[in-house]
């Protein structure tokens, strides 16, 4: 048995949470709250001490010039009370950085969710087009708890404007009316290309029978092969391709770095430069004769010690022999963004009935 | 009284199934065995008020990690209290017996907070990137750069590996 010195990073944490337990008579007290219909908690001093000066500060200084004029001092108040925090941000309905402008278009109630249309706008350029993407920037902050989504609705090509809808539902399911909401993008991506079934010509009986291969750290990955998956997060290594020089494809701002067999398994090898500027991605299948489809059996992103942290490398394994091969074609659909643009948006903003 | 005693054995089976999940999701979100005490209670106590209906046990499973990550939010966010936990006498700090491992759990804890959440709901709780994507409500490469960042914040712990 490996002492806790010798365990990979998988085997450490997973050794350090299975220490960690809710105590027994926590469990009970939940079970007797929910049949007495309260919860059994004390007032922790801390809170009181909070709510306490959550009061000091809304009758002794006049927190709305404050809240308006600071924004750190709306940030501290915001860990104070969150609640309070957002009752005193000023509303801000359009905000202009780096030639963009968002802005607050209509917003509308009902119970316990409210729908927000907002619109993001190039005043100088042609930064935004139909394919824009809010890149996972966008934040969203409430008093409430509540789950939020925002998507892209429309786009003018006229106006260089992109509609959003920013759904919100409280998770208390209490009315939302009254709540005031602030929006926040840091950056976005767009002119993304569509490259759909891209066939890649490959001569299956030119490849090696095993082609070179070496160890990389294992960063994550997906598939149908449960089993093989979760040997390789807990080895925290995976067997992938010796990359080549790139070959040339049609697909810009992917590189396909190699093709081979690996223990009779067909790897099909890409990598992608400057991934926290784009969300460049795809996936590979196999055809046959009758155009019957094979998926891969998993998908293996990887790192090696000497990589530049900005570049993300995949393996697509597929459970197919050489031989097996024969008569098939490799395929892919990709998407390659074009533009990053960053800037500091935030508008506020009163949800009303 | 039948409905009822089944229901209430249900609610057992809920608590039972999922309560070592919620508070090691939230004991590796926060500072304080306190803390996940405190969001362990509110994640069941929202589950039981609610009642809310899933198509599967998955969705069930979902629901309770995003409402774990919710409420660890929420505790972040009044850092007042923080301070005021640290002037607290007998405040509850939780410590592992093996050295190294209250070493790897501080490192842990040096994270950035969405670092430490895919950290745990990959390499603990077993989930694909699309899986911790989807209760993180993060695109899948979001998820994979942040893992890719925490892990070169703990290079120690995988140069070794």
């Amino acid at each position: 048995m490996k002492g806790v010195y010798q365990l990979n990073f998988s085997e450490r944490y997973e050794h350090m949470n299975r220490q960690v337990s809710p105590a027994p008579e926590l469990k009970t007290k939940i079970l007797q709250a929910v049949e007495s219909g309260k919860k059994k908690r004390g007032i922790r001093p801390a809170a009181v001490l909070a709510a306490a000066l959550a009061c000091l500060l809304v009758f002794t200084v006049p927190v709305c010039v404050l809240a308006a004029e600071n924004p750190g001092f709306n940030s501290m108040l915001y860990e104070v009370s969150p609640g309070l925090a957002q009752f005193f941000k000023p509303v801000d309905l359009s905000c202009e950085d780096n030639g963009i402008r968002l802005e607050v278009e209509s917003a509308a109630v009902e119970g316990d969710t409210c729908q927000v249309y907002l619109t993001l706008q190039d005043l100088t350029g042609d930064r935004i087009d139909e394919t824009v993407d809010l890149n996972d920037s966008a934040g969203i902050r409430q008093a409430r708890d509540c789950i939020t989504n925002c998507r892209l609705v429309e786009y003018e090509e006229e106006t260089k404007t992109a509609r959003f809808l920013l759904t919100s539902t409280a998770m208390d399911g209490g009315s939302i009316a009254g709540d005031k909401i602030t929006f926040s993008i840091s950056n976005f991506l767009s002119h993304i290309t569509e490259y759909k079934d891209v066939e890649i010509p490959v001569d299956w009986e030119n490849l090696p029978q095993e082609s070179p291969s070496r160890d990389a750290v294992y960063t994550g990955g997906g598939g149908a092969a449960g089993e093989t998956l979760s040997e390789i997060r807990k080895a925290g290594l995976v067997r992938v391709l010796k990359p080549m020089e790139p070959a040339a494809w049609p697909v810009e701002g992917i590189e396909l770095t190699g093709i081979g067999f690996i223990n009779g398994q067909l790897h099909v090898q890409t990598a992608v430069k400057n991934v926290f500027e784009n969300d460049n991605h795809g996936y590979f299948w196999l055809e046959d004769r009758m155009g019957n489809r094979t998926e891969c059996l998993y998908n293996a992103y990887f790192r090696f010690d000497e990589d530049d942290s900005a570049l993300s490398r995949q393996d697509a394994v597929f459970d197919s022999s050489r031989e097996a091969l024969r008569g098939s074609t490799l395929h892919g659909t990709f998407w390659v963004s074009g533009t990053f643009t960053e800037g500091n948006w935030e508008v506020t903003f009163p949800v009303q009935e | 009284m039948e409905q009822s005693t089944c229901a209430d054995q249900f609610q057992e089976q809920v608590v039972e199934k999922y309560s070592e999940m919620v508070y090691r999701l939230a004991f590796s979100q926060l500072r304080s065995k306190t803390d996940a005490d405190d969001v362990y209670q509110e994640v069941f106590f929202r589950y039981f008020r609610r009642q809310p209906s899933f198509q599967s046990e998955e969705h069930r499973k979902a629901w309770l990690l995003r409402v774990t990550m919710n409420c660890c939010k929420k505790l972040w966010a009044s850092s007042w209290r923080r301070k005021i936990v640290f002037w607290e006498e007998g405040e509850e700090t939780f410590s592992f017996p093996d050295p190294e491992v209250n070493e790897l759990r501080e490192q842990l804890l040096r994270l950035p907070s969405s670092y430490r959440a895919v950290v745990h709901l990959f390499y603990f709780e077993d989930m694909s990137v699309e899986e911790v994507a989807q209760i993180l409500g993060r695109k899948p490469s979001t998820v994979r750069t942040q893992l890719t960042r925490a892990r070169r914040l703990l290079h120690k712990y995988f140069d070794e590996d």
